[in-house]
């Protein structure tokens, strides 16, 4: 990278994640005008974001090419008090803790406590939820059942399409003109609504377009001082870039980063959507701007480098919104999990990749940014290169880019009715989320612990934890003759709490379509404009709400446990079993070993355990899958985690398959922590029992030593399981290349590691097998292996 | 017909080409010092004490090292990894011990094997009969063959075998045109010096289908298996050899034109 990137850089990883009261304070003054309350809800909407563009501070940083901040300045982050208000504990958590704080100035304190805690307690979405929830909805919230994503932040997990690459806000504008047009008041039920919701979004593209404005202003602004020969230039080009876009549809490189940066800060200026927002197929977005540059001699490969790394340091200028309450507490990411794509097919179905992709792919290895995250996407019809050109950067071990598959996405997509194209046109984001791009509302709606239905059903429905009668009597434990019966009943359980926790989300969602529109993430997701309804609402082509299952290593071998230790050798009875969980093992440590160590497991491509995999995803896809939203949406299905695993497990006393109380579930589809024994092929066979096609995404994790990795043959080799593992519909898989501190950790936890596969000599084994003196000769190694 | 396993490990990545399956026979009649896999050595099934850890307590479990299984179940377990084999060119590897302490039950492995399109591989020290060793190595697809010294008395007192037959089976008729890698350990004290590896080259010249060397150095990682069998370790005391020696080694056989690996 050059001089001014790696400037840029550095003070980027220096910036101090500080909580600007900027947006809190705009917004307040916004609401508190007596004629704002005058306009319907979805005018005030886009008028409240034109109010904050026309008003926020500008930032400019020295030697910048891409501009726009959410807040005042790199990782000052706003807040949004009309969707969940801070308390001044929580500022005070937030300020104080030892990781991942946002620090607090009194000023915001103050403003806090004179203007936005007075004017939004009791109004914001949070608060009215909670007054509507019903208390069993609340019970099992609190008893750590499912959590609800759409409390502290707004529906999100939407990414670009095209189209936004190839029209300007005056073309969306224009678009939204003749939607107003073509309202049909005298036959159609719900045309003022229509009427009300284009007109928000009309307010919502102006707004951006006075923000890029005012920017073309300050820059000229600039110029004047401006002695050095080269900012001049810089300043004369990123002026005639502002006068351009988003106006217009960008033209050049430059314009079409700064078209899409200008877009995204719009996106998570109007609200705090999940996963912020994505630019997608980055790869396919830019090529014809790249291609087009090239030939025209304005643009050279360096100078489209230098622009993508600038704008790779807009993101991580972009921590996550801070949350509040527990959820604060427990949080403890800057990830706002944007994630790039690479790779995969066009729409017609042919090989995506291209030159840029690889160009993409060194700007990754080279920022090494936390923000964005990066994936390929690879289909059978992509080069190898690809993945090798992506193993050799996972091996330098930040855990990115992830992998995903190609076809498994659009298989998923399509049999969720989307069209082939639409499908090709998508990919993943967040975590592993698959969506349509561009045509998509894909909104998570919480993740859901298994193993509490699990523990809820050997206690016939009363939590162990509380005493109290949680869930439905589903028969005493010891009644159960075979596993199908307990199966049966964990069935019966799981509806139950799969339709509390469906009633809360269709009422949740009514509240963000009725009170909380997003008029600008409308305009820019297809078919709002042409339905006149808010991406809230159902605007968009495809909607999706998903619910995410965690916990399926766990279950899986919790039902192997009791079928194979209660019903088949009859080792234990079900109430011994129950009996030792009660004591949460304690005094049993012979048959704790007996239930860790010689009892089937996920994970070791073992019949006696993976049979059971199938119970744990069918069970939880027949309860959730297919069930209709008042937007319009179908649920579906997703197996991940993100750190859900650990805040679910803390909620779960011990289990039957040895874990004890409070200890963290199964991640993703993960086998147990230390319950795979037998290498990533068992993994990958195991993990590929369940028909991942089905779900709208699933996450695999495996860890190497980065020795493994030691020469192309090794890079080839990690190739042949990535497409082993998607030729089985695999989902997506990451690989966790581990330095010598995690290292360090294993050998003082080796049963959390038992998994952890180290190139040796000639050989690989598991780190666990190796002497206390090979495993700290490794760990040498392996520091001099990073330098 | 059955044979003693003492265990199949997937996903080996150093054992031929490609994603392999490892098949690990019990069973050798050498004893090389350096071996790392003292618990092939006697063919029966034994029972070993192994600690696990269970919380912060460390349980006594008795594990039995070695089973009597049939081919048709070794297929079943090689045949998990197919999908692997087939993205990878790679297939299952005879290893142990030595296969060829159990040739009849290798070869109806081999031939079960082949019957389901998996590449197949042994990995010998070349300690066999000649009938057995050309029976199995004609079904086999490739073949990682040792050679530890060409001095028989050294031979002899450091792998407890004759240097001979393993030299006639390397030059058998059978091995003429079959894909070989020699595996070379490196021993110090053993066989690091020049003057033996001219012998090795002269011999390994005479292979018609030589993949490559891969030179082996040794490593004393194996010593807490032997005190864990109470075995005793005569290794006690050899350094590892260094790296300017196994370059010695590697520039020497490249210089000859070899292909060659380090590590396998």
């Amino acid at each position: 990278m050059n001089k001014r990137i790696e400037k840029l850089r550095e003070d980027s990883l220096k910036a101090i994640n500080r909580i600007s009261p900027e947006r809190a304070d705009l917004i307040t003054r916004f609401y508190r005008e007596p004629e704002t309350a005058g306009f319907p809800v979805p005018v005030q909407r886009g008028m409240a974001l034109l109010h904050l563009l026309q008003n926020k501070k500008l930032y400019i940083g020295k030697n910048e090419l891409i501009l726009g901040e959410r807040g005042p300045a790199p990782k000052e982050v706003p807040t949004y008090p009309e969707v969940c208000v801070h308390s001044l504990k929580d500022l005070e958590i937030l300020d104080t803790r030892p990781k991942v704080s946002y620090k607090v100035d009194q000023e915001t304190y103050r403003i806090y406590q004179d203007e936005i805690i007075p004017f939004w307690s009791g109004r914001s979405i949070r608060d009215r939820m909670f007054r509507i929830l019903p208390d069993e909805w609340k019970k099992a919230y609190s008893a750590g059942v499912f959590t609800e994503f759409m409390e502290q932040r707004a529906p999100g997990h939407t990414v670009a399409g095209e189209g936004l690459f190839t029209k300007g806000m005056n073309d969306l504008i224009r678009e939204i003109d003749e939607a107003i047009a073509r309202i049909d008041f005298l036959n159609d039920g719900k045309a003022l609504s229509r009427s009300e919701e284009l007109t928000g979004m009309r307010y919502a593209c102006e707004a951006l377009i006075v923000f890029a404005e005012r920017y073309a202003k300050a820059l000229k602004e600039l110029l004047a001082e401006e002695e050095n020969r080269d900012r001049q230039n810089d300043l004369l080009d990123m002026i005639s870039v502002c006068r351009k876009v988003p106006a217009q549809a960008p033209e050049t490189f430059h314009e079409a980063l700064q078209h899409y940066w200008f877009i995204h800060v719009g996106v998570i200026t109007e609200l705090n959507p999940w996963d912020s927002f994505n630019p997608g197929r980055l790869d396919q977005h830019l090529l014809p701007f790249y291609e087009k540059g090239l030939a025209d001699g304005s643009l050279t490969t360096e100078r489209a480098k230098e622009l993508l790394q600038a704008f790779w340091i807009k993101f991580n200028n972009h921590p996550a919104p801070p949350k509040v309450g527990v959820t604060a507490q427990e949080s403890n990411t800057y990830t706002d999990f944007c994630l790039i794509n690479v790779g995969g097919l066009k729409s017609d179905g042919t090989d995506a990749t291209n030159e840029l992709s690889f160009l993409i792919l060194d700007v990754i290895e080279e920022m090494r940014l936390l923000q964005p995250g990066s994936m390929v996407q690879l289909s059978q019809k992509n080069p190898d290169r690809l993945i090798h050109r992506a193993a050799r950067i996972i091996k330098t071990g930040f855990g990115q880019p992830s992998v995903f598959n190609t076809d498994a996405i659009v298989k998923e997509l399509m049999r969720q009715g989307k069209t082939a194209e639409d499908a090709r046109r998508g990919g993943a984001s967040g975590c592993v989320e698959a969506g349509a791009f561009g045509t998509e509302a894909y909104i998570l709606t919480g993740y859901f612990n298994m193993p509490k239905i699990l523990e809820l059903t050997l206690n016939n429905g009363v939590d162990p934890l509380t005493g109290i009668q949680l869930g439905p009597a589903t028969g005493d434990p010891g009644d159960f003759r075979n596993i199908e019966s307990l199966i049966s009943a964990y069935r019966v359980m799981l509806q139950h709490f799969i339709n509390i926790k469906i009633s809360g989300s269709n009422l949740i969602e009514q509240i963000w379509a009725g009170q909380m529109p997003a008029p600008f993430l409308s305009a820019i997701t297809e078919d709002c404009i042409v339905n006149g309804t808010d991406y809230n609402a159902g605007g968009a082509r495809y909607n999706t709400s998903y619910i995410q299952g965690v916990g399926l290593g766990t279950m899986t071998d919790c039902f192997a446990s009791i079928r194979v230790n209660v019903f088949e050798t009859k080792r234990f009875s079900m109430e011994k079993l129950l009996a030792m969980m009660k004591e949460d093992f304690s005094g049993f440590d012979r048959e704790l070993a007996q239930l860790i160590y010689k009892t089937p497991k996920y994970g070791n491509d073992d019949e006696a355990a993976d049979r059971h995999v199938n119970d744990v995803f069918e069970s939880f896809f027949d309860a959730v899958d297919g069930r209709r939203s008042p937007r319009g949406a179908t649920y579906r299905v997703e197996m991940l985690p993100t750190t859900c695993h650990v805040y679910f497990g803390s909620k779960v006393n011990a289990l039957p398959d040895g874990r004890r109380a409070g200890k963290p579930l199964s991640e993703g589809i993960s086998p147990v922590q230390g319950a795979d024994r037998k290498g990533p092929t068992a993994v990958i066979k195991s993990a590929s029992r369940f028909d991942q096609i089905r779900t709208g995404g699933t996450l695999l994790n495996q860890k190497f030593s980065p020795a493994f990795f030691k020469d192309d043959e090794a890079i080839r080799k990690i190739g042949h399981l990535v497409r082993a593992y998607f030729r089985l519909d695999g989902h997506h898989i990451q690989f966790n290349v581990i330095n010598a501190s995690t290292l360090r950790e294993a050998q003082a936890n080796p049963e959390k590691f038992s998994n952890l596969i180290v190139r040796v000599a000639g050989y690989s084994d598991y780190f666990n097998d190796l002497t206390p003196e090979l495993q700290e000769e490794i760990i040498c190694r392996t520091e001099h292996e990073n330098e | 017909m059955n044979g003693y396993v003492f265990d199949i490990r997937h996903f080996s990545v150093h054992d031929g080409p490609g994603i392999r399956t490892a098949v690990f026979l019990k069973g050798c009649s050498l004893r090389c010092r350096w071996c790392h896999n003292p618990e092939s050595h006697d063919m029966l099934p034994h029972e070993t004490i192994v600690e696990k850890r269970v919380g912060d307590k460390l349980i006594m479990m008795p594990e039995i090292t070695g089973k009597s299984v049939t081919p048709a179940e070794v297929l079943d377990e090689v045949l998990k990894s197919r999908v692997f084999f087939e993205e990878s060119g790679g297939g299952a590897t005879f290893t142990g011990g030595e296969p060829l302490m159990q040739p009849s039950f290798v070869l109806e492995c081999i031939r079960l094997m082949k019957g389901n399109n998996i590449h197949t591989a042994i990995d010998t020290s070349g300690f066999a009969g000649s009938e057995d060793f050309a029976s199995v190595v004609k079904e086999t697809d490739m073949i990682l063959f040792d050679l530890k010294h060409t001095d028989a008395d050294l031979h002899q007192e450091f792998t407890g075998g004759p240097l001979e037959p393993i030299l006639r089976n390397l030059r058998s008729e059978v091995m003429s045109d079959k894909p070989v890698i020699i595996r070379i350990p490196l021993v110090p004290g053993f066989n690091m010096a020049v003057k033996v590896y001219a012998k090795m080259a002269e011999i390994i010249s005479g292979l018609n289908n030589l993949i490559r060397i891969d030179l082996l150095p040794y490593h004393h990682y194996a010593a807490h298996k032997y005190t864990r069998l109470g075995i005793e370790f005569k290794m006690e005391g050899v350094r590892e050899p260094d790296s300017r020696e196994v370059s010695t080694a590697a520039d020497f056989f490249r210089n000859k034109g070899f292909e060659l690996s380090i590590g396998g």
